[in-house]
């Protein structure tokens, strides 16, 4: 089950991510003040993790289901 | 590992069916009204140019321009949204024109116009005139107000002059620097504003396209460069980020051009993976330029933001829905979307992509209405 774990935790870095503030720093890298690295790293970081979240979070989830699924077959 | 390799084999193709995407109605009209909500609140527009212009004052200018286009596109579409539009559109033009009189048309572009002499004697920019003719003509698209009238006949002799004294029919938007991106919003101004001022400028336009198809094209994609000098020589070959409204003003130009480069840009630079869709900055096989237009290009795939962006201005102006649908689902997986109330907008995509992807996301009848008046 780890994978679904894993996906699990994909799901709830973006959630922290949004409630940091992810989007609003989002907003930053379409072309604000350039100055603010924190900013623009968590703006970076949510954009990847929303990204992680719709792609590879449900892959892992279903491949633990299918781990599951294949160790009772065997 | 087996698991995640079939898991993949589920999930990715499937994936274009499970990412909730809007339709293009819903989200045009969420994305308008968040324009409408940042142009109502004084703080948050100031910050909006503030943080255009950080990255680029040209940025400022294109800024005012979709959002007016896509104003008017509302404005003609929801009468009860008319009025508001109106105001929202007098607004962004009256400081336009307030800006560039105090500050000079360089106040819109990057520094380094002030580093050469024009070769043009009346040392003006086509960009900027381009720019503001064509706010202006769609503004008197939706309402007709004639005291604009003085103002549009001077930016119409700038344009026309300074294509007229250019030896290839192109003009400069910066020193010895004639943008096709530039020429074209310039001429589609031009045309727009010919029925509202009862002139004429096709003949011009249908010599600028002559000189591009002679001058401009590049080989081997056959795409318009980018940028030349006024003699022709090929300074920036052709990228995403300046085609795709090149195609859509051309629309208005010479639409057998616009559908010619059209194909041509959609073969070389649009990918479609698995019902997604996104547009390259540079031809496949070209090597990766970054700059100030281009914005960043995610590597290995070489998807351009700006360019996919722009993507959609071209789709909706030749009609092909399903790139549209594919470009936006994109959006929707990429760019972070954000709904508050009846406001919709992508995070990702910062205040220029947020004009461009609103204009490119809104209903295209301004410029249906001006493709019919031509017809």
């Amino acid at each position: 089950m780890k994978p679904v774990l894993l996906s699990v935790l994909v799901a709830l870095a973006y959630v922290v991510a949004l409630a940091l503030g992810g989007r609003e720093s989002a907003d930053l890298l379409g072309g604000a003040a350039r100055s603010d690295v924190i900013s623009l790293a968590l703006g970076a970081t949510t954009i990847v993790l929303h990204l992680a979240t719709w792609v590879v979070a449900p892959i892992l989830a279903i491949a633990g289901v299918l781990d599951l699924l294949l160790k009772r077959a065997a | 590992m087996v698991s995640v390799v079939l898991a993949t084999a589920l999930w990715v193709p499937a994936l274009a069916h499970v990412i909730p995407t809007p339709s293009r109605e819903d989200t045009g009209r969420g994305l308008i009204h968040h324009t409408l909500a940042v142009l109502d609140d004084p703080n948050e527009r100031d910050k909006e140019i503030r943080s255009l212009r950080a990255v680029n004052p040209e940025w400022d200018l294109m800024w005012r321009t979709y959002t007016t286009l896509a104003l008017a596109d509302l404005a003609i579409d929801d009468p009860s949204m008319q009025r508001r539009s109106l105001v929202a559109m007098d607004r962004l033009i009256d400081d336009t024109l307030a800006r560039e009189a105090k500050y000079g048309q360089h106040y819109f572009l990057l520094p380094y116009a002030r580093r050469s002499r024009w070769v043009d004697r009346a040392a003006r920019s086509v960009f900027v005139d381009g720019e503001i003719l064509l706010s202006m003509a769609a503004r008197q698209h939706v309402e007709r107000d004639p005291s604009r009238d003085d103002e549009m006949r001077a930016r119409q002799a700038a344009i026309v002059g300074a294509f007229e004294r250019s030896p290839l029919v192109s003009a400069e938007s910066y020193p010895d620097e004639c943008w096709t991106y530039s020429d074209v919003v310039a001429l589609a101004g031009l045309r727009a504003a010919d029925p509202l001022l009862g002139t004429d400028h096709s003949r011009l336009a249908a010599r600028w396209a002559a000189s591009a198809r002679a001058h401009f094209v590049t080989a081997p994609t056959g795409l318009l460069d980018s940028s030349h000098t006024l003699r022709g020589e090929t300074r920036d070959w052709g990228e995403g980020s300046t085609l795709w409204m090149t195609v859509h003003a051309l629309l208005l130009v010479d639409p057998a051009l616009a559908n010619e480069q059209w194909n041509l840009g959609r073969a070389a630079l649009v990918e479609r993976p698995l019902g997604f869709a996104y547009a390259r900055e540079w031809p496949r096989n070209e090597p990766s330029r970054r700059d100030v237009d281009s914005g960043p290009v995610i590597p290995l795939i070489g998807a351009g933001p700006a360019s996919s962006g722009l993507a959609l201005v071209a789709a909706r102006g030749v009609g092909d829905e399903e790139l549209l649908r594919e470009l936006t689902r994109s959006l929707e997986l990429t760019a972070l979307p954000v709904t508050r109330g009846n406001e919709r907008w992508y995070a990702a995509t910062g205040p220029m992509g947020h004009a461009v992807v609103t204009y490119g996301l809104g209903s295209g009848s301004l410029w249906a209405r001006l493709r019919r008046g031509q017809s």
